[in-house]
């Protein structure tokens, strides 16, 4: 048992000297035939191991102390595990205890602020959306999201299947020494009161010698703030291992161990539209004048006529009361809207692993595995025939439904070969892995439903007689990658360490020219303490580490036959007169080809330390690193002139390169255990040539402002383009002697007091709209991330808090439409200016804006810099001989707070805009949550 | 030993496999492997035609729309006067458009018809009598010459200084394409309708093969181009060109007799059509992309803001190109045209209708030609995307009023211009008006009457050196766009921007 009296379950208990050995079971116990003399060696993962003499007695209690030092901590790496002490890569990890202290409902809740280097910014508080996950920075120009890894099964469809409380342990590998272990893949992602989240989980684990097993069931039910928002999941997992034969005698085939790992996740969710300053019902929510109502009141007979012949189909609520129509282009009663929405999207997904492993001569193990992420997923949506506005208007109910299926497989096989020659220690792994992806998908959408309702609103249930009504859509996709690879270990007395590796990976993205690459990567790394000279270190300095590593990973993440040209349809044209009338079908190429496609490169450097004091109470981590994507895969900008698709190319170049800390500090006063873990990490993104002659691609363009996002060489991607507000003029004074140095006339002649002063970089005496005047006024993604946790423990109570800081990020304040005349404004148009002195930010308000204040300027461009208390959790655990004699292991009960306190000087939503870098067109804020639960286990 | 290096050796073969990566697509063709069959010849024509309704394409590019706000018709227009500043643009010549602020779709929607066309021209002439009989491959190809020639005439008048070629580009040729002058443009075309289209194509099509190109079209087109290039030596033959269209009886070509129903749905191809934009509501698209929308998403951009109809008639629209009072107070009592061309809001308002007067450029009149109407729409698309009026961009009356101006520029018979400018006048005036005597200036006046919101007004005013009087801030700097920067960008500096800005 532990120091906590708590069985060990998997212990391995080996009688030394012999090839004679056990494994502890359920409750701990164990049972061996030996001698008087025999000595039993007792190991178990995390714990210090013992060697006990058998003696005399024939019942042994053996109590295993928990290993603080994590020297001989296991991190999971690409096909295997190795000890944290022998690696050379840059890896953090979180392992299931910290994840207990946090009620997550996501996998990206749980890494966030935890990890150095690791930049998790919320898409949206939307029940059920992902985060955007960027390590070390933003990677590439098209998609930057990292790959997951579930039990060796890289995942195709997102992560949000994932129940967090299943996980046993994440590691986040950040360079490409420790990502070279395997293939780069890519994968993409009205307000409630109070909106209640319910999540339960229970599992059951256990093993004995022959093998190991978990069984788990959870249950989220999370609703959003925003109302007609929610999102349900039901996940169920089952992992086993057994040994089918173990015999160490033999020369070949000593052991033969299989397992499989199933997973299974239901998920059922109602969403909104968001981030859309065009339409939908967060923007509209802002944009709409306060001087509408939602409701008619008290509609006279005249009213309720003028509605009937104007507006047919106006919206209703459930109580019949009659939503007021707003007429303002897109933007319309954002209540009536959300009447009118009926989506659900559902999914299934199956993810699961079977694998053997043979052992087939010593230390020589070949192991195979066979994995499938199968996923089936799909949505039905409807709309009741409704008038919101004259341009958001259903003259015909309609419902939608598609279903889709995707289905991944891979095979791994591996051989492993372990050998020492003396103090050198070499592990030589050879692989290969096959990976195939076939989805096919089904759309249809048909109108004029016989009856609008929830229940009822399918396809089949509609009066669609009329050709056009009803239409379908279906299709099927592929694609398949292949790789090669080996890696060599070595180390020679713990002390230096190398890592090589090399792979061949091939992919159906490309054609015969290009189809493979190779990816090399190398590691080393010293450890200066287990040195003979530091025989005679401080007492206090335990542990220091030095390494360093480069190498190389490919992407190949774009649509298929990019190196060839398609045909597409849909280029139509009508011939023949009046009912004579007939669309004839047009095709045409798509894009111009590009044989020559061929995978992207990122390639990355890196340098750092680790280092232990005081008995690791004190932990120091510390990296440098350089991160250069090449050869980006991008659509390559030509002329219009050319009159065809622009073709996919490998062009430019991005560079991310920082620095990274990680301090931890534990110490124990009396009886209660503080720790405290900071991490802080510093990217610089630049673009370093975006491969053509100009050296900028006009990114993001609004109507009415413009191009507003840049990608241009020396400059970090996506960043804000626009004019630079020098204040406001106060008077007419300040706008007559607003003079150029080279026309010696006013720069801006029109302006009257209260307009906006803008700079004339060009310096040719005129505000042009053109580009000349626009500089670079800010950048979506920050400078500085930083998470700082604290725990602490005292007698059965704990207390953890977790702070986040991002410092350095913009926002562009997209939400208001500037060509619409009535549209509400936000409340800090409060404090406009209306007379001298009154304001030296905010001009004047002028209908249809006129005057131009509300051009693309640094009046728009928020600073987005903020800190968090992401979670603030306290929890009591009964004492375990309290709960035991109910055969109970654990009872905690637990208060968790989510998101409780913000400090930041944006006056948005949510300075955490993480779906379109940057740029804030009504995003769905995140809520703060209060949570009650308890944690039992038998 | 060797039984695991054996076993090695298979693993890794496995994935050395080519064959397992090498995927072909599921539901498309690959372009190698196209154009090999009748079928697929023809949805490459049809391909070529679809840039033709592209109205709602980047930023609402419409050939006819920027036409009218161009000119003295109408102004901008739309919700405030940040709706689409393009357009403000455009209308306003002391406040003109910029190589990054001006009706840039127009250039992209043409070079894709240009591409489509070229493409049918390589394509066709491979096929072999078997798969594509002889007469309708030629048929095919001198309807996509029509089409190219067509794009590029939109390209030579907006912007004259243009990149020009017969044969799609390659990669390489991209940076070298040549950037013809006005003049050698005109000259290109001229040669190619001459040389490939006039001749070529059929007189008339069946009532289901309306929209595509015929040899009356080919020849209007070519007497537009002459007419606005001033060009004195083709004066004669383009006259007697027009000629065979007012009197070859195969033609069949008529006025009908009241103006008022022109625009009406009844009448799309009808007598005196000679070429239309085909638009349908069937799509029922949702496509604010614009490209494969089948109807015309300048209707409604076309109708008043906020206008309530009791009598059912009209729909309400966005409010651009408002018409000008210079255009409504410039008929002549008694001229049917008026009405037919304008809304009047105190008529409509004191008709029990309703209209907002607070859209941007309000000036009391809407064009009805092309305004949005009841049943003209699709009921399931997007209702803005889906109407079915054809643009009516060459119709006979054209014909009748270029000939009688070529025949007086080319010293042709005076009496057969007064005819022909005859016909237009008594058409709309009646029988028994009293016809002035034919001259230049009187057919000029009667072009503006006739093809008032046609999207013809503009280029009459430039090519008859009048652009300066009717057009405040018009010189001519403003002839031609500036070339958009985007594309001088793109071009890694190969175009070069006009000479005029």
């Amino acid at each position: 048992m532990d120091t906590g009296g708590l069985p060990v379950i998997g212990a391995s208990i080996s009688v030394k000297g012999t090839t004679q050995g056990t494994i502890s079971d359920m409750n701990g116990t164990f049972t061996l035939d030996v001698s008087e003399n025999a000595v039993l060696e007792i190991s178990y993962i995390g714990y210090l191991s013992q060697t006990i003499k058998v003696g005399a007695s024939t019942n042994l209690n053996i109590v295993l102390k928990e290993d603080t030092q994590a020297l001989d901590e296991v991190v999971v790496v690409g096909y295997g595990v190795q000890k944290k002490s022998v690696m050379t890569a840059a890896i953090s990890r979180v392992t299931s205890d910290d994840l207990e202290k946090l009620t997550p409902t996501r996998v990206e809740d749980v890494l966030r602020g935890k990890v150095s280097g690791i930049s998790i910014t919320q898409n949206s508080g939307q029940p059920g959306t992902a985060s955007r996950v960027r390590i070390r920075g933003t990677g590439t120009i098209n998609n930057s999201d990292p790959l997951y890894i579930v039990d060796g099964v890289p995942l195709e469809s997102g992560i949000d299947y994932l129940n967090p409380l299943d996980i046993q342990s994440v590691e986040v590998l950040k360079d490409a020494a420790s990502a070279a272990g395997v293939g780069t893949n890519w994968q993409d992602e009205i307000y409630n009161k109070n909106a209640p989240i319910m999540n339960h989980q229970a599992s059951i684990s256990g093993g004995g010698e022959k093998g190991t097993y978990f069984l788990s069931f959870g249950y989220l039910d999370q609703e959003g703030i925003v109302q007609k928002s929610d999102y349900k999941r039901y996940t169920f997992r089952f992992n086993n291992t057994y040994q089918i034969f173990e015999n160490k005698n033999n020369k070949f085939f000593r052991g033969l161990k299989v397992g499989a790992n199933l997973g299974y996740t239901r998920i059922m969710n109602k969403g909104i539209s968001e981030n859309d300053n065009f339409s939908g019902p967060l923007s509209s929510a802002i944009m709409t004048p306060p001087n509408k109502s939602v409701y008619l009141e008290n509609p006279t007979a005249e009213e309720i006529a003028y509605y009937d012949q104007y507006y047919p189909g106006y919206v209703t609520d459930p109580d019949g009361r009659i939503y007021t129509v707003i007429e303002n282009q897109e933007i319309v009663n954002p209540k009536a809207m959300l009447e009118t929405w009926h989506r659900d999207n559902d999914a299934d997904k199956f993810i699961g692993t079977i694998w053997g492993e043979l052992e087939f001569f010593k230390d020589l193990t070949f192991r195979t595995s066979l994995s499938t992420d199968m996923a089936f997923w799909g949505y039905r949506n409807w709309y009741p025939v409704a008038y919101l506005s004259y341009m958001q208007k259903t003259e015909k109910s309609r419902v939608e439904q598609a279903m889709n299926r995707g289905v991944k497989l891979l095979w791994e096989n591996t051989v492993n070969y372990k050998f020492n020659i003396e103090k050198h220690n070499f592990n030589v792994l050879l692989g290969t892995s096959m990976e195939r992806y076939d989805s096919k998908y089904l759309t249809g959408t048909a109108q004029n439903l016989r009856a609008e309702g929830d229940h009822s609103a399918w396809i089949s249930f509609t009066n669609s007689a009329t050709p056009g009504d009803q239409h379908t859509s279906g299709g099927a996709s592929e694609h398949r990658m292949a790789s090669v690879f080996g890696r060599v270990n070595y180390n020679f007395d713990e002390r230096y360490m190398l890592e090589v590796t090399l792979r061949r990976d091939g992919s159906s993205n490309f054609g015969t020219n290009n189809r493979f690459a190779y990816f090399p990567s190398v590691s080393a790394g010293w450890t200066l303490t287990n040195e003979p000279f530091m025989e005679n270190k401080p007492g206090w300095f335990d542990f220091l580490k030095i390494r360093g590593s480069w190498g190389q990973n490919g992407n190949e993440n774009i649509d298929a036959f990019g190196y060839t040209t398609t045909m597409v349809g849909s280029n139509n044209y009508t011939f023949g007169a009046g009912s004579n009338g007939v669309i004839h079908s047009g095709t045409r190429p798509s894009a111009m080809a590009n044989p020559d496609l061929k995978w992207e490169t990122s390639e990355q450097l890196d340098f750092g330390f680790d280092s232990r004091f005081f008995n690791s109470a004190l932990s120091f981590s510390f990296d440098w690193f350089k991160k250069d994507t090449k050869d980006m895969l991008l659509t390559r900008p030509i002329p219009t002139y050319v009159g065809s698709g622009s073709p996919l190319a490998n062009v430019g170049t991005l560079t991310n390169q920082g620095i990274e800390f990680e301090v931890g500090y534990k110490l124990n006063v009396d009886k209660v255990n503080l720790s405290f873990l900071a991490n802080a990490s510093y990217v610089k993104n630049e673009v370093k040539n975006i491969g053509n002659q100009t050296g900028y691609i006009d990114r993001e363009s609004l109507p009415t402002y413009g191009t507003i996002t840049r990608d241009q060489n020396g400059y970090p991607i996506g960043y804000f383009f626009g004019y630079q507000a020098l204040g406001i003029f106060q008077n007419q004074e300040e706008i007559d002697n607003y003079i150029s140095p080279t026309t010696g006339k006013p720069i801006q002649p029109d302006a009257k007091p209260g307009d906006v002063k803008f700079a004339d970089l060009n310096g040719d005496g005129v505000i042009s709209d053109d580009n000349e005047d626009r500089t670079m006024i800010g950048k979506p993604n920050p400078d500085w991330t930083v998470g700082f946790t604290f725990t602490a423990d005292w007698n059965g109570f704990d207390l953890s808090a977790f702070f986040q800081g991002s410092f350095g990020a913009d926002v562009f304040d997209a939400l208001r439409r500037f060509e619409l005349a009535d549209v509400n404004y936000t409340s800090d148009v409060m404090d406009r200016w209306h007379g001298e002195g009154t304001s030296y930010d905010m001009p004047r308000i002028v209908l249809g804006d006129t005057p131009k204040n509300f051009r693309p300027s640094t009046l728009l461009v928020h600073d987005a810099s903020f800190v968090r208390l992401r979670n603030l959790q306290v929890g009591y655990t009964l004492p375990a001989s309290l709960t035991r004699k109910a055969h109970i292991q654990r009872l905690r009960f637990y208060a968790s707070f989510d998101n409780l306190v913000t400090i930041t000087g944006y006056k948005g939503m949510d300075p955490e805009i993480g779906s379109t870098m940057g740029i804030d067109k009504g995003v769905y804020p995140q809520a703060r949550a209060y949570t009650v639960g308890l944690n039992l286990s038998f | 030993m060797n039984k695991y290096i054996l076993l090695c050796a298979a693993m890794l073969s496995v994935c050395g496999c080519n064959d397992f990566l090498e995927l072909s697509p599921t539901n498309m063709i690959i372009e190698s492997e196209y154009y090999q069959t009748q079928e697929q010849m023809t949805e490459a024509l049809v391909a070529a035609y679809d840039p033709l309704k592209w109205n709602a394409y980047s930023n609402y590019s419409s050939y006819e729309l920027v036409s009218n706000i161009l000119s003295d018709d109408a102004e901008a227009g739309g919700a405030t006067v940040s709706d689409q500043p393009q357009f403000q643009r455009a209308n306003d010549f002391t406040n003109w458009v910029t190589p990054t602020n001006l009706p840039e779709g127009l250039w992209g929607r043409s070079y894709e018809g240009i591409y489509r066309a070229n493409l049918v021209i390589e394509r066709c002439p491979q096929l072999s009598d078997e798969v594509m009989p002889q007469d309708l491959r030629e048929r095919y190809i001198a309807e996509a010459h029509f089409l190219r020639i067509f794009y590029y005439f939109q390209l030579w008048r907006f912007w004259g200084y243009i990149p020009y070629y017969e044969q799609n580009l390659s990669v390489d040729e991209i940076t070298t394409v040549p950037q013809l002058q006005p003049d050698e443009v005109y000259e290109k075309l001229i040669a190619d309708l001459d040389g490939n289209v006039i001749g070529k194509l059929p007189k008339t099509v069946s009532a289901d093969e309306k929209g595509r190109a015929t040899n009356g079209a080919a020849i209007a087109l070519k007497a537009r181009m002459v007419l606005y290039q001033n060009d004195e030596s083709r004066m004669g033959v383009i006259a007697q060109q027009l000629k065979e269209l007012i009197t070859d009886p195969e033609y069949q070509y008529a006025l009908v007799p009241d103006y008022t129903v022109l625009f009406d749905d009844e009448y799309e191809w009808c007598s005196e059509s000679v070429f239309e934009v085909n638009y349908s509501e069937i799509g029922n698209s949702n496509d604010w992309e614009g490209r494969s929308n089948q109807g015309n998403s300048d209707i409604i951009m076309l109708g008043a803001r906020g206008l309530k109809d009791p009598n059912n008639v009209y729909v309400e629209g966005w409010g651009f190109a408002p018409v000008t009072k210079a255009l409504n107070d410039a008929f002549l009592p008694g001229d049917p045209r008026k009405w037919t061309t304008i809304i009047d809001h105190a008529e409509f308002v004191a008709e029990g209708g309703s209209i907002n007067t607070d859209s941007n450029q309000y000036t009391g009149y809407t064009v009805r030609k092309y305004a949005p109407r009841v049943g003209y729409s699709s009921t399931t698309g997007t209702e803005a995307l889906n109407y079915k009026n054809n643009y009516r961009v060459i119709r006979f009356a054209d014909v009748l009023l270029m000939a009688s101006e070529a025949l007086l520029r080319s010293g042709g018979s005076v009496s057969e211009a007064q005819d022909y400018y005859g016909r237009v006048v008594k058409r709309a005036m009646g029988d028994d008006y009293a016809v002035p005597e034919v001259s230049l200036d009187n057919i000029y006046k009667e072009r503006r009457y006739e093809f008032a919101m046609e999207g013809i007004r503009y280029w009459d005013l430039v090519r008859t050196n009048q652009a300066k009087d009717f057009l405040p801030g018009w010189d001519e700097t403003k002839k031609y766009f500036p070339i958009p920067q985007s594309e001088i960008d793109r071009s890694e500096g190969h175009l070069v921007q006009n000479p005029y800005f």
